[in-house]
C-alpha cells in the first residue's frame, strides 16, 4: 500500500505527540543514557518545525523536510538565545519551551481540522 | 439512403477501429515508456549500489599519515574516482530519463555528499580542519559558563555573535552530549544536506523545469570547493540565508505592472525608461508565481523572519549580504514583500548597537578603513605561493582555474539565456550582491571564498541553463553526454583544491590525546606555546590560557627562536605572571609550516631536538605525533602533572 502525502500529514501530529513526550520524559528523568543522544537530538532537529510546516500543505517533500529542519533550528536557537540572555540557561527549560512550541503547533492542526 | 446508411456504418466502424489502434498504439507506448522507466529504476539502483559498495570498499584502510602535500589526493585508491564516475553515469541516465523520480535523483544528490563529504570524516575519525575545534570550544565555554562574555579578550567575535554556538550547547546539553565533537565530526554531511535542500528550493524558484532544478543542483555541489560548510556560524547561516530567499522567491512573487510614470519621475531618459521597461517585462515573463493561501504566507513570512533573527544573532557578514539581496529584490519587484528589507536593516543594526556593541566598538575603525579597499580586500585572501611547497603550489592554482571557470560558466550561461530572450533577474541579484561584500573588508583574508559561495547556488542555476535551449524543452541525449563530460571534469577540478589541504587539516587520535591531556590538566592562568595554530585547537576551558603561536610572531622574532631556542623559550616560559607555561608542537603544526612556508622548513623539528637535549625542559607528555615540553624549574606540586 502507497502512503500519500495526506496520510503522512495526518500522522505528523501523532508522531510529534509520541516523540516529544519520549523526549521530554527522557530529558527530564534521565532514562535510556545510551539512546539518548539519537532520540533527542533528532526530534529538535526536526518536529518543532514540522509541527507548524505541516500545515503549508506542500506536496514536495524535499521542500517540507527542508523548512522542517531550518524551522527546528531556528526555533531551537531562540530558545537558546532566551536562556543564554535572560541568564535562565538549562537544558530543562529550553526543552521544556521546545515542547510547548512543538505541541502549540500541533494544536494548531486539530483546530484546523476540526 | 440505405447506401449511405451503410458507409455511415462502414466509417463508424472504421472510426472505431481507427480509435482502438490508437489506444493500442498509445498503450504501447505507455508501456514502452513504462518499461523505459522501470529498466532505467532497475540499472540506476544497481548503479547507485554498485558506486556505495566501490566507495565503501576503496576507503577501507587508507592511511592519512601518509599524505603528501596535495593532501586527501595522494592516498586514495582507485576505486574512489571509479565510484564518482559510476555515480556521474547513472545521474545523466535518471535525469535525462526519469527527470521527475525526485526519490532517486535526491539518493543521487546525497550519494554525491556523502563521497566528497563523508569520505574524510570516515577515513580520519577527528575532527577535520583547527576552526572547528574552536568552534567547540566557545560550545564548551557555553555550556560550562550557562552564558557568554562579550567583553573576553580572545575570540570576542563569537561571543557578541553567540547564535550558532548557543543552539549547540542547548541541543547537545539536552541530547546528554558534554562535548559535542562527534556532532562537529558530521557536520559538514548534515551542512551538504541542508544546502541541497535549500539550494533546491531556490532553483525551484528560478525555473519550472525539473530536469534543469536537479542539474542546477548537481552542479552547486561539483562548484562549492571552498570548504564553508564545516561546524561553523557561516555554514549555519548559509543555510538559513538560502532558504530564506527560496522562499520569498518561491511564494512572495506576484507580477506587477512595470512602475513607469514613478520610475518616469526619477529617469530624465525615455529611452533607458523604454530599455528598463523591456527588461522587467522580459524577467516577469521569466518567472512563474507559485500561489499561497493567506495562512501559507503567514507561517512562511514568520519563517523567514525567523530565520533573519538567528541569522543576525549568529554571523557578522550573512546579515549584510542578506540586507542587500532583499533591497535588490524589493526594488525590481521580484518579491512582493517590500517591507521586509527595512525589517532586516533594523534587525541587523539593532543587534550591532544594543548586542555586539563590544566588539563593534572596538572593531568598528578597522571595518570603516577598509571599506572600499577592493584590490587590498581580494589580494589579503590569495595565498601567499612564493615559499609555499610545489604541491600547495598547484593546489592553489587549481582552486583559483576552477573559480574562474566556474565564473565564466555561470556568466556563459546567463548571456545564453539573455541571447534566447530570457531574463533571470533573481539569480542575477543573488550573484551581484556576493560581489557587494568586496567593498567591505578582507573579512580575515577570506572575502573572495565567501564572494563565491554565496555567488554559487545562482552560478549553478546558469552552468546548469548551458544544457538546455529552452524553458520548457528537455536535455536531449547529446546535452546529457556533455552534461556528464562537465560534471567529470568540475569533478577532477574540485577535489584538488577541496581535499587539497587536507596534510594540515587531518589530526591524528595522537594529537587528540595531547592536547585532551593538556587542556584538561593544566591550570588555569597557563601559556600555551604552539608551533603554528593548527591542531585540535582551544576545544575545552579555552578561556583558562593565553596562546602563543610562534608562526605568527614578528619575522625576525621567530628567526631568532628558531636559532636559539632553548633561550627564548625559556624566557617566555619562565614568566611568573602565568601560572603555568608549556610548548606544545604536532604533526600537523609541522605540516602548516612546511606546506605554507611561513617558517624555514624543519623549524619545528630543530626547536623540538634541541629542548630534548637541554637541561632546562622536560617532557611532560610524548607520542609519535605531540610532545609537550615544560621548564624544569616550573615543576613543583602546583603542577598537577609531571613526568
Amino acid at each position: 500500500m502507497k502512503i500519500s502525502h495526506s496520510h503522512l500529514n495526518a500522522l505528523w501530529p501523532w508522531i510529534i505527540l509520541v516523540w516529544g513526550l519520549a523526549a521530554g520524559l527522557i530529558v527530564f528523568t534521565g532514562a535510556l543514557p545510551s539512546q539518548r543522544t539519537w532520540l533527542v537530538f533528532a526530534f529538535l532537529l526536526l518536529c518543532p518545525g514540522m509541527a507548524f510546516v505541516r500545515l503549508l500543505h506542500t506536496g514536495d517533500w524535499i521542500i517540507k523536510a527542508t523548512l522542517a529542519v531550518a524551522l527546528s533550528l531556528a526555533l531551537n536557537a531562540m530558545v537558546a538565545l532566551l536562556l543564554l540572555y535572560f541568564r535562565a540557561w538549562s537544558p530543562l527549560n529550553g526543552m521544556m519551551m521546545i515542547l510547548a512550541i512543538s505541541f502549540l503547533g500541533v494544536m494548531f492542526k486539530t483546530r484546523e481540522e476540526s | 439512403m440505405e447506401q449511405a446508411e451503410t458507409r455511415l456504418v462502414k466509417r463508424r466502424r472504421s472510426d472505431k477501429r481507427y480509435r482502438k489502434k490508437e489506444k493500442q498504439s498509445q498503450l504501447a507506448v505507455v508501456s514502452n515508456s513504462q518499461a523505459v522507466a522501470l529498466i532505467t529504476r532497475l540499472v540506476a539502483a544497481a548503479l547507485l549500489i554498485l558506486a556505495g559498495f566501490i566507495w565503501i570498499l576503496s576507503i577501507q584502510g587508507v592511511d592519512p599519515s601518509a599524505m603528501t602535500d596535495i593532501g586527501l589526493l595522494s592516498v586514495l585508491p582507485p576505486g574512489y574516482y571509479a565510484a564518482l564516475v559510476v555515480l556521474v553515469i547513472s545521474f545523466s541516465l535518471v535525469v535525462y530519463v526519469l527527470p521527475k523520480a525526485t526519490g532517486l535523483l535526491a539518493l543521487h544528490i546525497t550519494e554525491l555528499i556523502l563521497f566528497i563529504h563523508a569520505t574524510p570524516t570516515l577515513i580520519y575519525g577527528t575532527l577535520r580542519y583547527s576552526w572547528a575545534w574552536k568552534h567547540v570550544g566557545i560550545i564548551d565555554y557555553i555550556i560550562r559558563h550557562g552564558g557568554v562574555d562579550k567583553n573576553i579578550s580572545f575570540y570576542n567575535a563569537y561571543h557578541n555573535w553567540p547564535g550558532f554556538f548557543s543552539l549547540n550547547a542547548f541541543m547537545a546539553e539536552s541530547a546528554g552530549i558534554s562535548l559535542p565533537l562527534e556532532i562537529a565530526t558530521w557536520a559538514p554531511i548534515f551542512f551538504n544536506l541542508a544546502f541541497f535542500g535549500a539550494v533546491y528550493l531556490l532553483i525551484r524558484s528560478f525555473t519550472t523545469n525539473d530536469q534543469l532544478v536537479w542539474v542546477a543542483v548537481w552542479f552547486f555541489f561539483l562548484s562549492n570547493w571552498v570548504g564553508q560548510d564545516y561546524f561553523s556560524p557561516q555554514a549555519f547561516a548559509f543555510f538559513f540565508f538560502v532558504t530564506a530567499i527560496g522562499i520569498l522567491l518561491r511564494w512572495f512573487y506576484q507580477p506587477t505592472p512595470f512602475p513607469g510614470e514613478t520610475l518616469k519621475r526619477w529617469i530624465r531618459s525615455a529611452r533607458v525608461a523604454t530599455a528598463l521597461e523591456q527588461w522587467y517585462q522580459r524577467a516577469a515573463a521569466t518567472r512563474t508565481p507559485v500561489a499561497a493561501s493567506p495562512v501559507q504566507r503567514v507561517i512562511l513570512m514568520i519563517i523567514v523572519v525567523l530565520l533573519m533573527m538567528v541569522i543576525n544573532a549568529s554571523h557578522q557578514l550573512t546579515p549584510l549580504i542578506l540586507i542587500a539581496v532583499l533591497v535588490l529584490l524589493a526594488i525590481t519587484r521580484q518579491m512582493s514583500a517590500t517591507t521586509l528589507p527595512l525589517l532586516a536593516i533594523v534587525l541587523t543594526a539593532a543587534w550591532m548597537w544594543f548586542v555586539a556593541y563590544p566588539f563593534m566598538g572596538s572593531s568598528l575603525s578597522s571595518i570603516l578603513s577598509s571599506f572600499g579597499a577592493v584590490a587590498e580586500n581580494v589580494s589579503d585572501t590569495l595565498l601567499n605561493l612564493e615559499n609555499a611547497s610545489p604541491g600547495q603550489v598547484f593546489v592553489a592554482w587549481m582552486g583559483r582555474a576552477l573559480t574562474l571557470a566556474v565564473l565564466a560558466l555561470g556568466a556563459l550561461g546567463f548571456f545564453l539565456r539573455v541571447r534566447r530572450q530570457y531574463f533571470d533577474l533573481a539569480p542575477v541579484i543573488l550573484i551581484f550582491s556576493a560581489f557587494l561584500l568586496l567593498l567591505g573588508n578582507s573579512y580575515g583574508g577570506e572575502i573572495v571564498f565567501r564572494v563565491f559561495f554565496f555567488s554559487t547556488p545562482a552560478l549553478a542555476f546558469f552552468i546548469g541553463t548551458l544544457f538546455f535551449r529552452d524553458n520548457d524543452r528537455p536535455l536531449l541525449p547529446v546535452r546529457t553526454v556533455l552534461m556528464a563530460g562537465l560534471s567529470l571534469v568540475l569533478l577532477a577540478a574540485f577535489l584538488f583544491p577541496y581535499y587539497g589541504k587536507d596534510k594540515q587539516y587531518y589530526f591524528s587520535k595522537n594529537e587528540v590525546a595531547a592536547t585532551e591531556f593538556l587542556f584538561s590538566n593544566a591550570p588555569a592562568g597557563s601559556l600555551v606555546v604552539e608551533g603554528a595554530r593548527n591542531y585540535p585547537v582551544l576545544y575545552r576551558n579555552y578561556e583558562f590560557f593565553t596562546f602563543v603561536p610562534i608562526n605568527r610572531e614578528p619575522r625576525e622574532s621567530r628567526l631568532y627562536l628558531v636559532e636559539n631556542p632553548v633561550e627564548v623559550l625559556s624566557r617566555w616560559m619562565g614568566d611568573t605572571r602565568y601560572t603555568a607555561a608549556y610548548l606544545l608542537i604536532t604533526t600537523s603544526q609541522k605540516a602548516e609550516i612546511e606546506m605554507l612556508g611561513n617558517m624555514p622548513s624543519g623549524s619545528l623539528d630543530r626547536i623540538e631536538e634541541q629542548l630534548h637535549q637541554s637541561e632546562e625542559f622536560i617532557v611532560l607528555f610524548e607520542n609519535e605525533d605531540a610532545v609537550i615540553f615544560t621548564l624544569r624549574s616550573r615543576v613543583n606540586e602546583d603542577i598537577p602533572f609531571s613526568p
